[in-house]
């Protein structure tokens, strides 16, 4: 027997993976079970009939799934929502982020509490954000159209969380609240990396803000800001909590994005089979954005 | 540009506090200053009440104590787990170590909902439906892929003669992880845990989704629920249960900020 040659002696590189390997394998089998199959079972599950029910059969349908989408106007609209949403809330969150990251970076005493306060929406759960702006919102006791109503300025009476017009502006302006602090994080890691000297030196060739910018700090984050906006486009083409647990309040017709669409669709009406498909028009779509990005990505380098 | 850059700094400043003062204020009014159509910034005579409300009735004290120790358990489990894995994934040159990397990029791309439907077909199967214990299998599954993805910037870090050395030592594989594993990647395990204590603690989706009975709610659906027309009459409480929620959290995030910043980048920089 192999393992009684080594007893006594030192245990060999191998054994010792190995005893580590036997203690992992539970936990490899636990995500071959919750998290590689479920992936696998759901893309099956959109091409069949499934449906919530005891012993209703489930049928292999082919693209059927995928056909009534395209017939789907429902779906068509909370598609658009969810390109609008991602798009606008994404380049939103970006650019502030970066400007808030720049005067982040700038080190000095009196710009910690507002670093502190600008971080803090990453630490919180999406129903205490959407706690935190419905009651900023609230049409009868909220602080914005108390303002607006004070100055007699149009809009007060206006629930800006409830009107159809203007819901999903709103949402886009907390989704900016909610999401800049992951990108300035990694924004202003990515700016403490640039040489101070290099900065020095261009401020002595008498370049300005803009100039300094341009050719000096945007090259410097463009290799962490890329792929963390493609990151982000994904994380918002996807949101769920955050517009489930705010729209859940405040339904507006028509102001689903794709998620919550597909969720209430499984949830709500048991279209297993159907939210599946859906789950896999948005995964591809995400991959799409993202292969859009990463492409002028790499034209971009290829030009430099 | 001085001008820009002070005016940008209001304006930051106000868009982030405005919500989060607005809140604490809130918290400590009563009801009739709450519903009041007129402009109330500081209450005249500020309450603890509301506080004592969220906490003692509407499910709000219960649903906190659940988030709290599942979060706990959860992100004890996936620490413990993430570091011996971490290991062998750094050891590893061929399949485990590309099966992982793949497995954190699906877990990235693919919505959480896709495996959420057949995960809820399953979970009801095998009856670990509206169970602890398969939400806390949850968590740790969830959170595993970014845990494993930061333990990798830190085993990065290691020179590998160190765990070589524990190697020629002789050592059993349950000492090499005691004595070796372990305690290099405590910093590591330390950032995975309180994110993954924060990430558990403010995770919405596998608690509306597998924990169904209303002993069982966490302080995320618990919240939700109240949220629009069913809390209109609680917007006090409802805000000093806000509060309470996103202490602990930020009190977390302000210790791992710093450790967390740096790491992200130079994971995302190798990786």
């Amino acid at each position: 027997m192999k393992s009684s040659l080594k007893r006594g002696k030192p245990t060999s590189i191998e054994a010792q993976d190995r005893t580590i390997k036997l203690m992992m394998l539970p936990l490899l089998l636990t995500i071959i079970l919750l998290s590689t199959l479920p992936l696998l079972l759901s893309v099956f599950a959109a091409f069949t009939d499934w449906s919530a029910g005891i012993d209703v059969p489930i049928n292999f349908i082919g693209l059927e799934n995928f056909r009534y989408m395209l017939t789907d106007t429902q779906f068509f609209a909370s598609f658009k929502l969810g390109l609008i949403w991602t798009l606008l809330v994404t380049s939103l969150t970006t650019a502030m982020g970066v400007g808030l990251s720049l005067l982040l970076n700038q080190e000095k005493r009196y710009m910690i509490p507002l670093k502190v306060i600008a971080l803090s929406p990453w630490a919180m759960s999406p129903p205490a954000i959407a706690v935190i702006w419905t009651t900023l919102m609230n049409p009868n006791s909220g602080p914005v159209n108390q303002f607006l109503r004070t100055f007699n300025l149009p809009g007060g009476d206006i629930g800006f969380l409830e009107d159809p017009t203007l819901f999903f502006p709103t949402l886009i302006i907390i989704g900016a609240w909610a999401l800049m602090p992951m990108i300035t994080l990694a924004v202003l890691a990515a700016l403490k990396t640039i040489p101070k000297e290099l900065e020095e030196s261009m401020e002595v060739d008498g370049a300005n803000a803009f100039r300094k910018f341009r050719y000096l700090i945007l090259p410097h984050i463009k290799p962490i800001l890329v792929p963390l906006v493609a990151l982000n486009l994904i994380w918002n083409f996807g949101a769920f909590d955050l517009i489930y647990v705010i729209v859940g309040s405040f339904p507006p017709p028509n102001s689903e994005i794709p998620i919550v669409f597909a969720f209430r669709q499984a949830f709500k009406y048991g279209e297993f089979g159907y939210a599946s498909a859906l789950g896999v028009a948005i995964a591809v779509a995400e991959i799409l954005l993202v292969m859009a990005i990463l492409r002028k990505q790499f034209k971009a380098m290829s030009e430099q | 540009m001085k001008v820009i850059r002070v005016i940008a700094t209001i304006f930051y400043t106000l868009f982030f506090a405005i919500p989060i003062v607005w809140l604490l204020l809130t918290s400590i009014k009563s009801e009739i200053q709450i519903g009041s159509r007129d402009l109330i910034i500081f209450p005249d005579n500020p309450s603890w009440n509301n506080y004592e409300v969220a906490v003692t009735r509407s499910g709000i004290g219960r649903s906190a104590f659940n988030s709290f120790w599942l979060s706990a358990v959860s992100a004890l489990i996936t620490t413990l787990v993430t570091a011996p894995a971490a290991y062998l994934v750094a050891q590893s040159k061929g399949l485990l170590a590309k099966a992982t990397t793949g497995w954190i990029l699906s877990s990235q791309v693919f919505p959480s909902l896709l495996t959420v439907i057949p995960l809820f077909l399953i979970y009801v199967k095998i009856g670990l439906y509206d169970n602890y214990i398969g939400a806390i299998i949850l968590y740790v599954i969830f959170n595993l892929p970014f845990a494993l993805w930061i333990q990798r910037g830190f085993i990065r870090n290691i020179p590998g003669e160190i765990i070589e050395a524990g190697r020629i030592d002789g050592a059993s594989g349950v000492t090499l992880l005691r004595t070796i594993v372990f305690p290099l990647l405590l910093p590591g395990s330390i950032v995975v845990m309180i994110y993954t204590f924060i990430n558990c603690w403010n995770n919405f989706l596998i608690a509306v989704v597998f924990l169904q009975g209303n002993e069982k709610q966490t302080l995320t659906t618990q919240m939700a629920r109240f949220i629009g027309t069913e809390g209109q009459g609680l917007l006090g409480p409802l805000a000093a249960a806000t509060v309470l929620a996103i202490t602990p959290s930020l009190i977390l995030f302000a210790i791992l900020q710093r450790k967390f910043s740096t790491n992200l980048i130079s994971g995302s920089v190798k990786g």
